[in-house]
């Protein structure tokens, strides 16, 4: 199950990232108040994923660094790795909608 | 390399052996998978050599009457005005064919395409599940033909594919047409699920030994995200399917705005299984062209690690992009935002398999024969649906193109171009190694190019006509809005794809036949182990994978796999049997026994079929009476489970020994109960979603749950029946005289208090006054019970059930794999109990 979280890592927290967003858009909709607010606890959950996902690339990195043991091990972490940087970008992507005007 | 069970890595170095195999082994392999040898034998067999290429052919069957259906639409549509179809008959008309198209064509294909080839691809004799495998593609077949038959009698769902509310509830669709989709495609879901289940476990754990996650096929792969998507997407389907149903039925008023319901609950519920439903056709054929394209070019795939990382990022986003349907609802602008965001980020990962592939064929030397023709074919109008896709996921563009023929024309490019063209290329490539003789290339070339162009001069118009202001779903138009051309051109052009479909037919008529010269071999040099050569047992021998291009780079293998050199030569125990790996590293971890042929799923799946079918024609009796005798087969073939036999360890050759007994985590038969557990907690987690999304829409209209003084009780029933069903598999584990006996007396008492609890929470809310058809909240807190209800009836089956397999002496310690999975089975519906319980109790608050 480890090897598995680590490989989806990146694109868990994408996922997390996207639902966390879109439950505080539904929430400030429900609430009907102050979206400045609800955009600043976006931003700061965003800065949250961002910084998770950059721990786990650099972890990752690390352990590729100091010579995996078997060769499906380097493959899972170069994945986990990619997928880190891919699950970046689409958080950072994400986030731009945050920084429209309120 | 690193074991990830214990197993030695280095008896790999036995492989290939050097003795010479006992006489008669081949024989015997032969003689145990024998194939049919009576008539009815060819119904209740179940070897994926029969079962995949029904499905494959059944599936086929629907993609051509669903593109009958295509034809009579644009004969009707040809000219303006013009009075070939009633208007009735056109609504009819258009539903079947999309509703054919992606619930009986596209998945059962792609699905098919799997049972077919994994067993070769992956070294396994068969999936771990073959019956469970015959059950789906019967129910499948039954349910699907009964359901296409609707058409005939006039009585074939009419509001579109998609089904919305208010078009379809009973206001405004009154008669059983919305109801035979409602409860035919709940069902229909519930087959594919069965399909995905068997997929996932095989592709996890029928691995030959060596085959790392790095040597995963990459077909694999698809089929394995391709599976875990249909997982997680298909529950909401299968949820809203029965919450329309009920509201039809029953007047519980989920949809109706009158008492609290939302019509948007259903759009978010149909697409949050619905755009995921694109990528899920779309990923093993993309899967199927990336395994295709290297063979067709010659060279190893460009990337191996980044489309597979695309196809999981692919896998992912696919879930954050279903409300792009939605964008002309009304949603906040911030949720459309992030939706659009999501569109676009999408096709980043379509991207990347689409460059791996050009890189592949560029790198290779492309051979222009019919599966290459197809491949390049739908990745040139596959990129094209994916930049009017681009188009749409533009909020401002959306809005204008939104309903209109545009849609239509960029639907059609992104699935004719990600999984027709792909699934030709496909057929064309892997017949020979089916059927033993390949398809004609001179009439593929000629069944190509009709297909290509037909497909761009039915579907290139469309764009224009879409702009020009032509709408989605009209039976007929007026003749001076200039779309009479472009109408005429799209109809000539689907006429053009038709008659390549009916040359394709012939051809495959001609293939099937059951004479003549019958041993194409590796007709185009392909990598995998499907290529070696094979019986109806798969590979004489397992080898031991060593690159994930095996056939290209391991020298001699078919010579060494077909003298039985490797794993498994022969049916150590005289039955059929095939290897269950580990899941990241493929170790050898026991001997799966596998089932005979019976019939026992095959007349699950008809009453099956029939309890669903029937309950639609409101015959109730009928209808109770098929399900009860499809509970009956299901528990009959259950009861045959779990029967072990013979030596608790064999040679699988080499001098390597497997146990032919395992339970818990490492069996198949637990991960495939957990898979299910998934499906049903995805349900319940939607079933929750719509809860909450209801009350946000009219809190006004919500009432004050019951008082609180029952709840400790459902809470304490609940956790009386978690730790029973725990506690039962320790009492078990105990292995004395009485453990058997104690524990299946534990896990009776731990369903009886499941029921309990049920009761209690049922009463409470019943005694509150609270009525399911009263408002959106009765509707919703009614439904979250039936569901639980629902486990509490089938775990009060199985307390029985366990107690009779006791009584009859086939519960031991020594084989608690069943006990085990019923135990699981038992604590998940208390835990399912328990947080359903606290959601609509506590949230939103007392007296909100």
């Amino acid at each position: 199950m480890r090897f598995w979280l680590l490989i989806l890592g990146g694109l868990l927290i994408w996922t997390a990232h996207f639902l966390g967003l879109y439950l505080l858009s539904s929430a400030a909709d429900v609430a009907r108040e102050d979206a400045g607010a609800w955009n600043g606890a976006g931003l700061i959950f965003s800065l949250i994923c961002l910084m998770v996902i950059a721990f786990l690339c650099w972890r990752c990195i690390v352990w590729l660094r100091t010579k995996p043991s078997d060769e499906t091990r380097a493959f899972g972490l170069r994945l986990a790795v990619a997928g880190g940087l891919l699950g970046g970008i689409g958080v950072a992507f994400q986030t731009l909608v945050l920084l429209a005007p309120v | 390399m690193s074991s990830e069970t214990g197993f030695d890595p280095e008896l790999y170095k036995r492989f290939p052996t050097t003795e010479a195999r006992p006489e008669g082994e081949l024989e015997q392999l032969d003689e145990v998978w024998c194939g049919p040898r009576r008539p009815w034998e060819w119904i209740t067999a179940i070897n994926n050599n029969y079962i995949g290429v029904y499905y494959v052919g059944a599936a086929m069957l629907f993609f051509v009457l669903a593109g009958v259906l295509a034809l009579l639409m644009r004969t009707q549509l040809a000219l303006p005005m013009t009075g070939f179809l009633a208007q009735e008959t056109y609504n009819q008309i258009f539903t079947m064919h999309g509703t054919v198209m992606m619930f009986l064509f596209a998945v059962p294909a792609v699905e098919a395409l799997g049972v077919l080839l994994l067993p070769q691809m992956l070294g396994a004799r068969d999936l771990p599940f073959p019956r469970l495998s015959a059950y789906a593609f019967w129910a499948y077949l039954v349910g699907g033909l009964c359901f296409f038959a609707s058409l005939f009698f006039g009585l074939a769902p009419n509001g579109g594919w998609f089904m919305y509310p208010p078009l379809t509830s009973t206001t405004y669709s009154p008669g059983i047409n919305a109801d035979f989709w409602l409860l035919g495609i709940g069902f229909i879901e519930i087959s594919a699920i069965a399909g995905a289940i068997e997929i996932i476990v095989g592709v996890l754990k029928t691995r030959a030994p060596g085959m790392t996650l790095d040597k995963l096929p990459i077909f694999a792969w698809a089929m394995l995200i391709f599976a875990c998507m249909i997982i997680i997407a298909f529950p909401s389907i299968i949820l809203s399917t029965l919450l329309l149903e009920l509201e039809r039925a029953l007047g519980w008023p989920f949809f109706d705005a009158a008492k609290g319901g939302d019509p948007m609950l259903w759009q978010h519920l149909f697409w949050f299984f619905g755009h995921p439903e694109v990528y899920i056709i779309f990923l093993p054929a993309a899967g199927a062209m990336s395994t295709l394209i290297p063979a067709v070019a010659q060279t190893k795939l460009v990337g191996y690690r980044l489309v597979v990382l695309a196809m999981l990022a692919t896998g992912f986003i696919s879930f954050g992009v279903w409300a792009h349907h939605m964008f002309t609802t009304g949603m906040p602008q911030i949720s459309i935002n992030y939706f659009s965001a999501a569109s676009m980020a999408v096709s980043v990962p379509a991207g990347v398999q689409v460059f791996a592939w050009i890189a592949t064929l560029a790198a290779g030397k492309m051979r222009f024969n019919t599966p290459g023709l197809f491949a390049v074919g739908g990745l040139v109008i596959f990129v094209m649906g994916g930049l009017t896709g681009v188009m749409v996921a533009m909020v401002p563009f959306d809005w204008q193109a939104h309903d209109s023929y545009f849609i239509v024309a960029h639907l059609h490019y992104v699935l004719i171009g990600g999984m027709v063209f792909p699934l030709f290329a496909a057929i064309y490539y892997w017949t020979p190694m089916s059927s033993s003789r390949p398809l004609s290339e001179r009439w593929g070339k000629w069944i190509f190019w009709l297909m290509f162009v037909g497909h761009n001069v039915t579907f290139m118009p469309m764009h224009l006509t879409g702009l020009m202001g032509m709408p989605r779903r009209v039976y007929t138009y007026l003749p001076d809005r200039g779309w009479d051309l472009p109408n005429m051109i799209s109809t000539v052009g689907s006429f053009m794809f038709g008659l390549a479909v009916v040359l394709w037919m012939i051809d495959m008529i001609r293939n099937f036949r059951p004479f003549g010269e019958k041993d194409a071999g590796n007709v185009f040099g392909g990598p995998g182990l499907e290529w070696l050569p094979a019986g109806r047992y798969s590979l004489r021998s397992v080898p031991v994978i060593k690159s994930l291009y095996p056939v290209w780079d391991q020298p001699n293998l078919a010579r060494d796999v077909e003298a039985g050199r490797y794993f498994l030569p022969g049916a150590p125990r005289g039955e059929r049997e095939t290897m269950i790996t580990s899941p990241i590293n493929a170790e050898p971890q026991y001997l799966q026994r596998m089932p005979r042929p019976s019939s026992w799923y095959v007349w699950g799946a008809i009453f099956t079929a029939g309890f669903f079918l029937i309950l639609t024609i409101q015959a109730y009796v009928a209808s109770l009476v098929s399900g009860v005798l499809a509970v009956y087969c299901i528990l009959k073939w259950c009861w045959g489970l779990d029967r072990p036999s013979g030596p608790a360890t064999v040679d699988v050759g080499g001098g390597v020994r497997l146990p032919t007994y395992v339970s818990g985590p490492s069996s198949h038969g637990w991960w495939a109960m957990v898979i299910t557990l998934i499906v049903s907690g995805m349900v319940a987690i939607m079933a929750c979603f719509s809860y909450v999304f209801l009350w946000s829409r009219r809190p006004d209209l919500w009432q004050a749950p019951p008082e609180i003084g029952s709840l400790p009780l459902t809470l304490g029933l609940l956790a009386a029946a978690g730790i029973g069903a725990w506690a039962s598999q320790g009492a078990l584990k105990l292995d004395r005289p009485r453990s058997a006996g104690i524990a299946a007396i534990l896990m009776l008492v731990a369903t009886v208090a499941a029921g309990g609890a049920f009761a209690t929470e049922a009463s409470a809310w019943w005694n509150s006054g609270l009525r399911p058809d009263a408002s959106s909240q009765g509707a919703t807190v009614y439904a979250l019970l039936a569901w639980q209800g629902t486990f509490v009836g089938i775990s009060l089956l199985m307390g029985p059930f366990v107690v009779l397999r006791w009584l009859c002496g086939l519960v031991s310690s020594r084989y608690p794999a069943t006990f085990e999975v019923v135990a699981l089975f038992v604590a998940f519906t208390a835990v399912q109990g328990a947080a359903t319980t606290l959601l609509i109790r506590l949230f939103p608050g007392v007296g909100a």
